[in-house]
């Protein structure tokens, strides 16, 4: 009895987590967008027997999805031309003098700038750190260089970011001299696994 | 008139938490299938709170069963074949992808005997820096690539934060640092939680 639940209880978990996070992802793109879709929607003169409002919503909530990966496409194509590039950039200057606005305007931009063009082995690299002291070690991700100021001048010092076990959305991020870090082979998603589930899922030995 | 208050207090608070996780798990288990049944429900025109309270206890029973079927039909082949086609229609929907996959393989490791070993002793380990300790408890055997680049033996600890046990570091010791404990984990779990107020009796 215990074994058989356990058993069904492995099958479904995997798949409810899949629909739970998918629909909080969904809600979250479509949020600000699907009432005004809705309203639209509703708005159609046919009316079918079936269309109840639910069904609506979720009609809705595709239609946003939808138009969303359009218009971004159409961003980046039109971004590339040289008048619209000069539009975007009035837009930018534009943002840049409204306060408040441009302080989050600005670091966002440079954030969201920096994780998807600069930093492409941000996060790549798993290494071993000496932490909380020598001889013990946690799980680490290497993010890049530590900033001029922190350097010393024997080590090259360079960023670790430590995640936290069961959700690696939160953790430490330090900086230690490249030497004391021990590099691992293991791939991040590999590292992230086996620090979510508190150290159960083992990568696998090469 | 103050003591009496506190006493008062000191009763009730525990029975009212309770209550309150009670209903939220309760809460959490039936959201899935609750409006499902609602649905069904609606015909007999009982009154919206019967109704939804019956929907919540009917989609209990229903998500156990549902649990129990599930487990008992995956032994059979056909059943297998079929959650594997499941899988593979799965795994090919970008992002739904990843998350399955990812969920699934930690699942999977959590419920496997691995997996349940963990967790099983509490104990105390050198935080943040040797003579000073903090409790945790064991999570088996460090990674073999962890052991192998280290050159040394090393076990896994999961040091959970106080007063939230749900979150904490993994760190990776050396066997000889840590120590295990006397007190059972239940009684680890309360010291973490009231921040080192409850302590276990000696034995």
């Amino acid at each position: 009895m215990k074994k058989t639940f356990l058993t069904g209880l492995a099958v479904l978990l995997p798949f409810a987590v899949t629909i739970y996070v998918v629909v909080f992802v969904v809600n979250f793109l479509t949020r600000p967008f699907v009432g005004f879709v809705t309203k639209l929607l509703e708005r159609i003169p046919f009316h079918l027997p079936f269309l109840s409002h639910q069904l609506i919503h979720t009609m809705s909530e595709i239609a946003v999805i939808i138009g969303l990966f359009g218009f971004t496409l159409l961003l980046g194509i039109l971004a590339r031309w040289v008048l619209f590039s000069w539009f975007i950039k009035l837009g930018d200057w534009f943002l840049k003098k409204i306060p408040l606005v441009n302080k989050v305007y600005k670091t966002t931009k440079d954030i969201v700038q920096t994780l998807f063009s600069g930093g492409k082995n941000s996060f790549k690299q798993v290494v071993l750190v000496p932490f909380p002291y020598k001889g013990s070690y946690c799980l680490g991700l290497v993010t890049r260089e530590a900033p001029g100021t922190c350097q010393d001048d024997k080590n090259e010092m360079v960023s670790v970011y430590i995640p936290t076990t069961p959700n690696p959305m939160t953790g430490y991020l330090i900086m230690s001299p490249k030497s004391e870090l021990i590099d691992l082979e293991m791939k991040s998603d590999e590292a992230i696994k086996y620090v979510v589930s508190c150290g159960a899922m083992k990568p696998e030995a090469r | 008139m103050r003591k009496y208050l506190l006493a008062g207090l000191v009763t009730l608070l525990p029975v009212l938490l309770t209550f309150m996780i009670i209903v939220f798990l309760f809460n959490f288990f039936t959201a899935p299938l609750t409006p499902l049944v609602e649905l069904v429900l609606e015909r007999f025109s009982l009154p919206k709170e019967t109704n939804h309270l019956i929907s919540q206890l009917l989609a209990l029973v229903l998500s156990c069963f549902l649990i129990l079927f599930l487990g008992f039909v995956t032994r059979y082949f056909l059943f297998k074949s079929l959650m594997h086609f499941g899988n593979q229609v799965l795994m090919k929907i970008p992002f739904v992808k990843s998350v399955y996959k990812v969920s699934r393989e930690v699942i999977l490791a959590l419920v496997s005997p691995d997996g349940k070993k963990a967790f099983q002793e509490a104990v105390i380990m050198p935080f943040p820096d040797k003579p000073h300790y903090c409790m945790g408890f064991s999570a088996g055997q460090a990674a073999e690539e962890c052991q192998r680049k280290t050159g040394k033996k090393l076990v896994a600890v999961f040091a959970p934060t106080a007063p939230h046990p749900i979150s904490g570091f993994l760190f990776l010791v050396d066997p000889d640092d840590v120590r295990k404990l006397d007190m059972t984990k239940e009684d680890a779990l309360k010291y973490l939680v009231s921040c080192g107020v409850i302590i276990p009796e000696d034995k």
